[in-house]
């Protein structure tokens, strides 16, 4: 599964660490997911998406 | 927004739980073994320091689950990938130790301290390498 994540996070200025704080995950699952080598549960995507104020399908493709 | 958040409080304070009761639940394990034989000469108090040690050991576990409750997807993933390694190599090696020790064929006795030694090494292996995985 793709991800855009480090994109709009980039685009917002956050840090890694802003966006795990913000998703009460730790730095680590940031990278994880970032770098394709953890796909989030639906819960936790569906948190992604809030927090960056858009749908899942925004955030995440299939590959 | 370099405070620790609501979250990492909990994991913070969940840590300092599970360690607390870990040397605990170690402390009166330790009392329990070598208490009968330093310390006292009476079975009643053998009995209260085993009861003691397993009230230990319940809080520990309980806060074992707390700690993992406390965690993350990606942290309670790592942690199942270590558990379910430490568990199985523990099953697989102390069973084939204990036959080896039956038909006499083990340099030594196999006991159960060998088996936590290996359970407990094959854990944190496992943990560390986990935790590299997904760095």
């Amino acid at each position: 599964m793709k991800n855009r994540l480090k994109v709009l996070r980039a685009e917002r200025n956050w840090t890694q660490n802003d966006l795990a704080q913000a998703l009460s995950v730790s730095r680590q699952t940031i990278n994880a997911i970032e770098t394709g080598k953890f796909d989030p549960s639906l819960p936790l995507a569906f948190k992604i998406a809030k927090v960056f104020q858009c749908t899942i399908e925004d955030v995440f493709s299939d590959d | 927004m370099t405070e620790l958040n609501e979250w990492q409080q909990q994991q913070c304070r969940s840590n300092k739980l599970l360690a607390v009761w870990t040397g605990l639940w170690v402390l009166t394990l330790a009392l329990a073994s070598f208490g009968p034989k330093q310390w006292w000469d009476s079975s009643t108090m053998t009995y209260v320091a085993s009861v003691v040690n397993i009230i230990m050991g319940a809080a520990m576990i309980w806060a074992n689950k707390r700690h993992l409750d406390h965690q993350d997807e990606l942290q309670r993933k790592v942690q199942l990938e270590a558990m379910s390694l430490a568990l199985g190599i523990s099953v697989v090696l102390g069973l084939a130790a204990t036959s080896l020790t039956q038909n006499s064929l083990l340099g030594f006795d196999f006991e159960i301290s060998h088996l936590m030694m290996v359970l407990g090494v094959t854990y944190i292996v496992a943990l560390l390498l986990g935790m590299r995985k997904y760095r």
